[in-house]
């Protein structure tokens, strides 16, 4: 029994044998081929380890917090450790009593390694050929679990299995022998995971170790030498010439890259993960909030000037973040939906600062960290939802930089601005309602004069992007506006805005009025935003996430409650007399 | 004695009001809403019928609402009576001022949309060209006469006319020797061998299919056709897609009957010299298509190239980059190209309308924000 332990012991440690620095920064950097663009393995490795994680980072047989780049090496090069780390989520074990394997002592959601969950494999596949026949609106928790727990084995298999061939031995014959060689070929064949060889002719297409036995005839020379340094790889058990084959092989895969003009991004990118602008972002933000919170409870104006301060260098690095992304994809900052999180989110905090700068009337100064802090939340719980390369290639439609710089990014300004009236909105609603600044009647107008302002803002911009899209699709599809959900949901915003103003100019909505008129106005932005895609109608199928419908309905039911609280608060001011109403006697709202 | 003129000026009084403006802004509202979320389950061009075409329907939640067309007359109407009536003409409403004309204009576009659109496809093989495009939603019965030295007579009945569906409408015109009467008409079904025993016609019948509820999607209607004349009686199933039309003799003369697309001829001709298709390496994803057209009219011929969001517009066609095929053969060597035409005299309009909108909303937007940051500074001074 202590052997036992002893190999237990011995094996844990050899798990958390670390990968050295020099070794990693080389594979960082291997460009890769990968969705339609050229990526370094860091980022293959960070969005593999996120589908099968819900994580990018991982916790070895020791508890040692390890890279995603760590993970992949260990499946490419160590594959028998790697099957023993506990990185597939398993979000509910009636998933795993679905496909028969016990998890007595485990909790409800759990982590399980390759190894655990291999002697319920074939089960798994079975269940996965049935499941994928139930249509995707039909099928149930469980069912989608056992799917994605399916796909997430696949998908480690394939990089498991990528250098098998390498293990195997000797390569020798590739040079020499042609495609008919069924033996080179078997050998081959299931190193498909990674696209790592550039072309070496004009084609677009990058190749992984099977393809080059199909698409080169013999494989080139270039191609051979850097199969046999794979081989090399997978096969050693010597550092240095595991080291010595990999600054070889990344050496010589660069030069590629580097004549085909596809390598001179690959280096940023790396840098842009490192820098994880977003997650630096979000933490400025927070401290932002708390030291604007803190000025609330002690006033004094150092604390606020730390405040802005905090909340203008959580905006500087979610600026930094949306143009490094522009420079990685040579596109405006706009062509996803992640894309208009992070986007929204700067525009919202940046104008609150603005609005801030204006006037000096700290609900701006409260309004950005609290945007920020909430829309990069967002954004990185979409990244977990998601879990694919937020950098992606556009399909024809959407492959145009002027539209894509103009409706888009115009009508998400709109969208920005909207929920900035909306949140600012909340300070007259809930001051209201809550009895703060009682008999301060200027305060409460002034609060619903930004709100009117930013309001108008974003009818401009809701306005000019909903003309613009209809002028796209006139452009794309002949029509200017075809009733799509997504246009309709643009609309339906300035609808609600126009209606606001008119509401106002004919007398019937006040400042309480305009302010949940503002609100209600903010739960249509996150309609047009989200809800509209969760309707699965329609041409705008680049917006189509799961996962996201509870939030939302969340978010509704929050806002319908404060909704509701403002017009008890209206009836009450319509009582005789109220000694704080700003709005007594007045017929509007 | 001034009732008349107060009945008057009430009523310009209502219809130039903020609060008509207000309260139709909400009803769109209500209206986009309600007709977004039963796309879910019915087709856009019957949500787009019933939306805007009934002056007043049922949503499918039983909330009783205009028609969008209604409503958008009545905005416009808003729009030019408070323009004239109650807009103050300074120059610090001259953004405002914008801003309204530009929505007239958009309001006015849609009106020439709404009533001059043509819009149809075009399918074109490589080395192939057309002349005339195909309309995507209205199919009209056509009869035609084969006359000596292949000459033909043709008599349309246009899709308007068509009987609605479980109605029976009878047709008939000079030159015609026998009445049509046409029934069942179907708007998506397809053919199939009938029960034995039911009722038929030459033992097939049409089977009715959930009509289209995608964009792009196509319905393939059906209607039974009957020529009669007092002593005989003819009937076909006329199916939009048939490759060949119905063909009988009646009194001598030979007939075809058929039921298919309206075609819009063009006035000059369009050539595809080549389809491209390119896609993200690795991927099944589209990065661009386009084509390589030759236009040809008075035997004088220009190339243009078509692609996505860059369409070719000619003497009031535009012509868009549609879809392309086959897509299901991966060693395919030829290639053809569909283009959506359309002929749209306001397919500008909104452009300019755009446009008068954006400098209106900028102005009043620059002139508030200087005015508000004006009042805030001398606040905190």
């Amino acid at each position: 029994m202590r052997l036992f332990f002893a190999l237990l012991f011995a094996a844990a440690t050899a798990a958390a044998e670390p990968w050295d620095q020099d070794t990693m920064e080389l594979f960082a950097r291997l460009p890769v081929q990968e969705g339609g663009r050229v990526k370094p393995l860091s980022t293959v490795a960070k969005f593999a380890l996120l589908r099968l994680n819900y994580r990018s980072s991982f916790r070895d047989a020791g508890g040692n917090q390890r890279t995603a780049l760590e993970w992949m090496l260990g499946v490419l090069f160590r594959p028998d450790e790697a099957r023993q780390q506990r990185i597939f989520l398993v979000e509910d074990s009636a998933a795993l009593d679905a496909i028969g394997l016990e998890h007595d002592g485990r909790k409800r959601r759990d982590r399980y390694s390759y190894d655990e969950i291999a002697p319920a494999r074939d089960r798994l596949v079975q269940l996965l050929h049935e499941y994928e026949r139930i249509d995707k609106s039909d099928r149930n928790s469980v069912q989608s679990q056992v799917i994605d727990l399916a796909h997430s084995v696949n998908e480690f298999e394939a990089y498991a299995r990528f250098l098998d061939f390498g293990r195997a031995g000797d390569l020798e014959r590739l040079s020499r022998e042609k495609k008919g060689d069924d033996a080179t070929f078997r050998r081959l064949q299931g190193a498909v995971a990674l696209a790592l060889f550039p072309p070496v002719g004009d084609g677009k297409e990058w190749l992984s170790p099977a393809s080059l036995v199909f698409a080169e005839d013999p494989p080139a020379t270039e191609h051979v030498t850097m199969l046999h340094l794979l081989e090399t790889l997978a096969g050693t058990a010597d550092e240095a010439e595991f080291r010595s084959a990999a600054t070889e092989f990344c050496s010589r895969s660069r030069q590629l890259a580097t004549a085909r003009g596809e390598y001179r991004k690959v280096p940023l990118e790396v840098s842009y993960y490192r820098l994880d602008a977003f997650y630096r972002g979000l933490v400025l933000y927070i401290l932002g909030f708390l030291a604007v919170a803190a000025s609330w409870l002690w006033p004094n104006k150092w604390i606020r000037r730390a405040g802005f301060a905090l909340g203008a260098a959580g905006l500087l690095f979610n600026v930094a973040g949306i143009v490094l992304r522009c420079v990685l994809i040579a596109r405006p900052p706009i062509t996803n939906l992640y894309d208009t999180v992070i986007f929204i989110t700067a525009v919202g905090a940046l104008s609150a600062l603005v609005i801030e700068i204006i006037n000096r009337r700290r609900i701006g100064l409260a309004a950005a960290p609290i945007l920020g802090a909430l829309g990069l939340f967002i954004a990185s719980r979409y990244e977990v939802i998601d879990r694919q390369d937020t950098l992606r290639p556009l399909v024809a439609v959407l492959n145009t930089n002027f539209w894509l710089a103009t409706h888009v990014t115009t009508i998400n300004i709109g969208y920005a601005a909207g929920l900035l009236a909306g949140a600012i909105a909340h300070v007259y609603v809930l001051g209201r309602v809550l009895g703060l600044k009682r008999g301060d009647a200027s305060f409460y107008r002034n609060v619903a004069r930004m709100v009117y302002g930013v309001t108008c803002f974003s009818l401009v911009f809701s306005v000019c992007g909903t003309i613009l899209g209809g002028v796209w699709a006139n452009d794309s599809w002949g029509r200017f506006w075809g009733w799509d959900p997504k246009e309709n949901g643009a609309l339906m915003i300035v609808l609600s805005q126009l209606a606001l103003l008119h509401g106002r100019m004919g007398g019937h909505l006040r400042d309480l009025g305009i302010s949940m008129a503002a609100i209600f106005g903010g739960m249509v932005v996150a309609w047009s935003w989200w809800g509209v895609n969760l309707l699965s109608v329609g041409l705008h199928s680049y917006g189509f996430v799961g996962g996201v419908w509870t939030g939302l309905l969340s978010f509704w039911v929050v806002e319908a409650l404060v909704l509701v609280a403002g017009v008890v608060s209206w009836l009450n001011a319509r009582s005789p007399a109220p000694p704080d109403s700003t709005d007594s006697g007045a017929p509007g709202v | 004695m001034n009732k008349p003129r107060d009945l008057f000026a009430g009523t310009v009084r209502v219809l130039s009001s903020y609060t008509l403006a207000a309260v139709i802004f909400m009803l769109l509202f209500l209206l986009t809403l309600f007709g977004t979320l039963e796309q879910r389950h019915a087709s856009l061009s019957d949500v787009r019928a019933r939306y805007f075409d009934s002056p007043f329907f049922l949503t499918e939640y039983g909330i009783p609402l205009p028609g969008a067309y209604l409503l958008l007359c009545i905005l416009f109407v808003n729009l030019a009576v408070g323009g004239m009536v109650r807009m103050r003409r300074t120059w610090s409403r001259v953004g405002i001022f914008a801003i309204h004309i530009g929505i007239a204009l958009l309001l006015l576009s849609a009106l020439v949309e709404r009533f001059t659109l043509e819009r149809g496809m075009l399918h074109i093989w490589e080395g192939a060209s057309g002349d005339e495009f195909l309309s995507t939603e209205d199919w009209d019965v056509t009869i035609l006469e084969q006359l000596p030295e292949g000459r033909e007579r043709v008599y349309t009945i246009p899709y308007e006319s068509l009987p609605a569906p479980g109605e029976t409408a009878v047709f008939r015109a000079a030159g015609l020797p026998f009445d049509v009467e046409l029934s069942g008409f179907l708007r998506n079904c397809v053919p199939r061998a009938a029960p034995h025993g039911s009722d038929s016609t030459e033992g097939f019948v049409f089977v009715p299919r959930a009509p289209a509820t995608r964009e792009g999607e196509q319905n393939r209607p059906g209607i039974t056709a009957t020529l009669r004349t007092a002593n005989l009686r003819r009937e076909a199933l006329l199916w939009g897609v048939q490759l060949a039309p119905f063909v009988t003799t009646i009194d001598g003369r030979s007939w075809a009957v058929d039921l298919g697309p309206r075609a819009y001829p063009l006035p000059f001709t369009v050539a595809l010299r080549r389809f491209l298709h390119e896609m993200h390496p690795g991927t099944n994803v589209h990065a661009a298509f386009s084509s390589d057209v030759t236009r040809i009219e008075d035997n004088v011929a220009q190339d243009v190239h078509i692609k996505m969001n860059e369409p070719m517009r000619y003497r009031g066609y535009t012509f868009y980059q549609t879809n392309w095929g086959p897509q299901d053969d991966p060693n395919a060597t030829k290639f053809y190209s569909v283009f959506e035409v359309v002929a749209n005299p306001a397919d500008r309009g909104p452009l300019i309308a755009l446009i008068v909108i954006a400098v209106g909303l900028l102005v009043q937007m620059i002139r508030k924000l200087v005015l508000y940051i004006g009042a805030e500074g001398r606040r905190r001074a």
